[in-house]
């Protein structure tokens, strides 16, 4: 089984080879080490590729991020939600283009999650929201590079969820010997993501287990949890998994003040469902 | 508010929210009063969904594609895993009660109504 999951983990690491992935990601990536780079040298190489562009400008703009005014340049962008968020939005918005289209449902609940995880941080006063919201917008990128880089596998869960009523993650685990939330943490060193993110990514489902960042991983622990109850999208199962009672304390939670952070998620999350890109009926 | 599909917008329903292109440029206001001559418009420009005032049939406002009664009757569902655990039992009254409270229901019951 050791020898199965090395090979795997190689399989779902030939990530790069990605078709959709830009090549401006890669570049992103060495200029974010470059402590020298400046934030127009970076949205200069994002500029070159005009479909990639767009599509950041237009999750920026989107209400997860719930600015009053539109943002017009990738640079006021980079400006405003800073290279990591931005970094962030360029995987998600690339790895989700190469999506079959029966992981639609995994799309709107990234987004939903993103949302979530947004009013969540704002309503809570963390400092940088928009971080959280990428991090929520992330958390099952493991599901979908997995698919799309061994997609037997991907059937293989489903069918382990639908007969065996496991949650995606169990069936994950029975068939692969690891989850998606291994996969993000492998991801997030592959596409040097910072700490932050990567903390939220990998202990999502267990967030006791985070140490650096523990408060992205119960925040974005919360937010899959509330968006799997909302039934917006699907990640893959229908049953919610436990809700730890550890991460509502250690962001201060209580059902009252849940509560009134739900009034605000369910205000906006209409919008949100209509960021779902081209979507015909 | 309400997402209606643009063929069953009626004369007379008024946007909740404006019609937009995807780029965000608006091209009707929110507000506007629907005629049978801006639904033909709305058709011929592609627009394939609009938010109108007023709640959907039923009286229940909804969010997503599920209302709060549909709602409530999911949890059991999605919470079925966590029947004997007394942490999570309190965690599917307090979106229960939520969702009673939001849909304005008044189901006193505490078994729910499944």
């Amino acid at each position: 089984m050791q020898d199965l999951q090395t090979e795997y983990k190689g399989q779902i690491l030939a990530v790069k080879d990605l078709p959709t992935l830009p090549s401006v990601l890669d570049e992103v990536s060495r200029l974010v080490e470059d402590e020298t780079s400046s934030p127009e040298q970076v949205a200069k190489i994002i500029a070159r590729d005009q479909v990639l562009s767009a599509k950041v400008l237009k999750m920026v703009n989107s209400p997860i991020y719930g600015f009053p005014r539109r943002i017009n340049t990738v640079q006021h962008a980079l400006v405003l939600l800073g290279l990591n968020v931005i970094r962030g939005l360029i995987i998600s918005t690339s790895v989700f283009d190469i999506m079959t289209k029966s992981m639609v449902g995994l799309w709107e609940h990234s987004v939903g999650c993103a949302f979530v995880c947004s009013t969540l941080a704002q309503s809570l006063g963390f400092k940088d929201p928009e971080e959280y919201a990428v991090t929520g917008l992330l958390h099952d990128i493991g599901k979908v590079v997995v698919a799309v880089q061994i997609p037997e596998l991907k059937e293989d869960v489903e069918s382990i969820v639908q007969q065996e009523d496991l949650s995606y993650l169990q069936a994950e685990k029975k068939r692969l010997g690891f989850g998606h939330d291994r996969v993000n943490a492998w991801l997030a060193d592959h596409w040097n993501l910072p700490l932050t993110i990567r903390e939220g990514l990998g202990y999502h489902h267990r967030p006791r287990s985070a140490q650096y960042y523990p408060q992205f991983a119960h925040l974005v622990h919360v937010g899959d949890f509330i968006i799997k109850v909302l039934e917006v999208g699907s990640g893959g199962d229908d049953q919610v998994p436990r809700l730890e009672r550890a991460s509502l304390n250690a962001l201060g939670l209580s059902f009252k003040r849940l509560g009134r952070i739900m009034d605000s998620v369910w205000d906006g999350i209409f919008e949100v469902a209509d960021v779902i890109p081209e979507q015909e009926d | 508010m309400q997402k209606i599909d643009v063929h069953s917008a009626q004369p007379g329903m008024t946007l909740a929210k404006p019609v937009t292109r995807p780029n965000g440029t608006v091209l009707m206001a929110k507000g506007t009063e629907l005629t049978s001559g801006i639904i033909s418009r709305l058709h011929r420009m592609e627009i394939s969904h609009i938010f109108v005032h007023g709640a959907p049939e039923g009286g229940e406002e909804q969010a997503s594609s599920l209302t709060y009664r549909a709602r409530l009757q999911r949890l059991d569902h999605l919470f079925r895993k966590h029947a004997s655990d007394p942490w999570m039992l309190q965690v599917k009254k307090f979106f229960r009660i939520y969702f009673e409270h939001r849909g304005g229901m008044k189901t006193p019951s505490e078994h729910g109504d499944a």
